[in-house]
Formats: structure tokens, C-alpha cells, sequence
């Protein structure tokens, strides 16, 4: 069993980490803490998670990531799962794991932005919103 | 297929012009338990092209192709046929000129009376066009499912898909594999579902339903269901269907409303003229 840690890059408020390997129970257990750790040195209210480079998935990832998401939200972090591919979407919905309460976005740009509202609807009230309400947000609770 | 009793009830005469009668389209010849070619008949020469001379003596493999004869097809169906007494099934073969047809053959074994193995008889026929009939039907089958779930995008994000007909397992799969291609080519973040021509929604549509928009929804794309027909609503509470989760429009106007309501967007009239509808929509915006 290696040591290996997937690196967490933090952009302001926001973490990044990107999955490129796949995952096995240490490397998980590693991410979960690294990642605790981290939100909590840095204070940051938002995680996007990068699957864009799996290909496949196995039921272990689709519980992994469902499991980090709640780990981060009591630590009062939103999760944005990103570039899940159509095969995987597929798969994990055969499977049944569809991550309800999950935040999930085509990609990066979109994560980060569906965090930016999600954070201003919730945090500081200086956010202009024009009357209606922030709906992408709402949707995917 | 016993020949032997067959040979016992008919006299020589009629037996013989039973198979001459027979030879005319269907190919029949005898082989070896080796596989090697004993006879030939008239069907046989017109099929493959080769004359008697050319192909007794020799292995039946020699009409088979490269790639069956690889996968020592022969031996399979020999081994197939000494199981069961028969074997029926089919496969391309090779003409003498070198092209192929799609030939359907029994293969039966034959005893004798004591019960060894004598040999085997093969019956084939050139089932080339029917072969072909076939792939027709089902490639149409398959054009057909794709020409009737078009994925149209409304909008810069917006993608609608109208389905029209029964949402049988095949449709929902060209469906969700339509959808999820369509939002990772243009990065749509709503996706509404035209149900109004599907004739009937029971528990097994509604999962498919359901699998598809789940699916969206992890790639980033919310769903909107519409044109849900007042019997398909009846049906669907009825069965108990839980749609908690999932937001439902009576027509794909009132949907499209929605999914520019997610996208924050509002339509203004040009002239600054208000008529019933626009106005109305700019004005519940400022009312929220």
C-alpha cells in the first residue's frame, strides 16, 4: 500500500482535486482526510471534484464520492462533482448509485460557477440577484 | 433425419427421385465420419459452383471461410450434430469463384444398424437473400428508433427531446445515449422530455424515464419532464409512480418557461409593447 496523496490545489475559496487514478480503499481514505485537513486550514466553502479522465467506474467510486460530499458539507464545504463522461453517468445509474444530493456539473468552468452562486445565495448578501431565486442550486438539492 | 427407416417404407425407384426431386434447391452430400465429401448433387453444383469431380474426396472445410475455419467451425458442428443426432445453423461459405453466400444447413448423422457412425449428410441452401432481408429489417428497425428521438437544442444550453412512441428498453437506450451525447456537445444544463406522444407510461417507462434523467443529472443537466397528457397523470399516480424529485410541465411551452427561469434568463418584447404573455413574464420575474 503506497502513501500516495492526490494533490488538492486551492484556488480562493474554492479546492480542486483531480482524479486521474483509480481509486482503492487507501488512496480514498487518504483523499477524505487530506481533504478534511485542508478545508479546514484553509477555510474553503467549496470542493470540485474532477472526474473528467475515468472512464469507468465501479461502485466503490460512486459511494466514495457521495461519502466525500457529506464529509465536506458537515464541514460546511459544497462538493461539485465534475465531467462525470455519459459512459460512467450510465453505469453508476445502472448500478443505482444515482448521488442524490450530490452537486454535479459538465465540467470545471461550470462547477466553479454553480459554487460561486451557491456560496453568494447562502454567505454574504452583497450578491445582486435579480428577484428570482438561484435556481440551479435549489434544483440539485 | 433417418435415412435408414426412410429407405425401409419407400422402394428403390421412389426413393431415388424423392432425392432427385429434392436436389433441384437443396443442396444434399454425403460426407465421411472424416468430413470428406462422398457425393454431390445437382443444388450443390449450382450453389457452390464446383462440379462432382472437383470436391469428392476432398474436405467439406473447403467452403468454409478463413475466419470459421480458424475457430475449427467444421469440427464444432460435427461435434454439435454427434450429440444431438443433428445440427442446424448456417454461416458463410465459399463459391469456387471465391464469393461468398450465407448457407443454412442441417447437418445429420447417420448410423447404422448396429449403430456406428457412417458418416454425415448435409442439407443446405443458399439462404443469401433472406440473409440480407434480414439485416434490412433490423438496421431499419434501428434507423427508425433513432429517426423518432431527434435531441433539438432550444436555446444556448436548452435541449429538448420530443419522443414519440413506445419507450420500450431499446428506445430508452438510444434516448439517454442521445441526451447524454447532445449535453457533452453543447454543455446544456436543461434537458426537456417531450412525453406527449409516448401512448402509455406504467412503472417500467417511468424507470427508464427516470435512469435517463438521473444520468443527465450527473453529467451536470437538469431534466423537465412535459406534454404529460391528463391520463398518462392519472396512470402515474395511480401506480403509485413518485415523482417527488422531478419537475413535470403540461406543455413544452410551460417547460421551456422553466428551463429559462434555471438558465436566468427572461424574454423582453422588442417595441417595449407588452402583450398578455411577455408582459406577464416580466413581471413575475420582478415580482420574485
Amino acid at each position: 500500500m503506497s502513501t500516495d496523496h492526490i494533490p488538492i490545489l486551492q484556488m480562493g475559496e474554492l479546492l480542486l482535486v483531480t482524479i486521474q487514478v483509480e481509486m482503492h480503499d487507501q488512496l480514498a481514505k487518504t483523499l477524505q482526510e487530506d481533504l478534511t485537513a485542508k478545508i479546514a486550514s484553509s477555510g474553503a466553502r467549496g470542493v470540485l471534484l474532477d472526474i473528467s479522465s475515468l472512464d469507468i467506474v465501479d461502485s466503490f467510486l460512486g459511494r466514495m464520492l457521495s461519502t466525500i460530499a457529506s464529509i465536506n458539507k458537515v464541514m460546511d464545504a459544497e462538493t461539485v462533482v465534475v465531467g462525470m463522461r455519459a459512459p460512467v453517468a450510465v453505469t453508476l445509474v445502472e448500478m443505482g448509485l444515482s448521488l442524490p444530493g450530490v452537486l454535479t456539473a459538465l465540467n470545471v468552468e461550470k462547477g466553479m460557477e454553480m459554487l460561486r452562486h451557491h456560496l453568494n445565495n447562502s454567505g454574504e448578501e452583497n450578491h445582486v440577484t435579480t428577484g428570482s431565486s438561484r435556481k440551479p442550486a435549489k434544483c440539485h438539492n | 433425419m433417418d435415412n435408414l427407416s426412410v429407405a425401409e417404407t419407400l422402394d428403390e425407384e421412389r426413393y431415388k427421385s424423392l432425392f432427385e426431386a429434392m436436389s433441384e434447391d437443396l443442396s444434399i452430400y454425403f460426407l465421411n465420419p472424416k468430413g470428406m465429401i462422398e457425393s454431390w448433387n445437382k443444388a450443390a453444383q449450382k450453389f457452390k459452383q464446383y462440379k462432382a469431380h472437383e470436391v469428392i474426396g476432398k474436405h467439406v472445410s473447403m467452403f468454409y471461410t478463413e475466419e470459421d475455419k480458424k475457430r475449427n467451425a467444421v469440427e464444432q458442428e460435427f461435434d454439435e450434430a454427434l450429440k444431438h443426432g443433428r445440427y442446424e445453423g448456417g454461416g458463410w461459405r465459399l463459391r469456387k469463384d471465391g464469393t461468398r453466400f450465407w448457407e443454412e444447413e442441417i447437418i445429420s448423422v447417420l448410423r447404422n444398424k448396429e449403430g456406428e457412425l457412417m458418416g454425415f449428410v448435409k442439407v443446405c441452401r443458399d439462404a443469401t437473400e433472406k440473409k440480407k432481408q434480414d439485416e434490412l429489417i433490423a438496421q431499419q428497425k434501428l434507423d427508425l428508433i433513432e429517426l423518432s428521438t431527434p435531441v433539438m437544442q432550444l436555446w444556448e444550453g436548452i435541449l429538448a427531446l420530443p419522443i414519440i412512441g413506445t419507450l420500450d428498453s431499446a428506445r430508452s437506450a438510444v434516448v439517454m445515449d442521445n441526451l447524454l451525447l447532445a449535453i457533452t456537445k453543447t454543455g446544456a444544463s436543461v434537458a426537456i422530455l417531450d412525453i406527449s406522444g409516448v401512448p402509455m407510461v406504467d412503472t417500467t417507462v417511468a424507470q427508464y424515464l427516470m435512469k435517463t434523467m438521473q444520468a443527465a443529472k450527473l453529467m451536470g443537466a437538469d431534466c423537465i419532464i412535459s406534454g404529460i397528457r391528463p391520463e398518462i397523470a392519472q396512470t402515474m399516480v395511480h401506480l403509485g409512480i413518485d415523482l417527488a424529485e422531478v419537475k413535470t410541465k403540461s406543455s413544452m411551452s410551460r417547460a421551456l418557461s422553466e428551463a429559462l427561469e434555471t438558465m436566468q434568463l427572461t424574454i423582453v418584447s422588442k417595441n417595449g409593447k407588452h402583450n398578455g404573455d411577455s408582459k406577464h413574464d416580466v413581471t413575475r420575474k420582478q415580482e420574485e
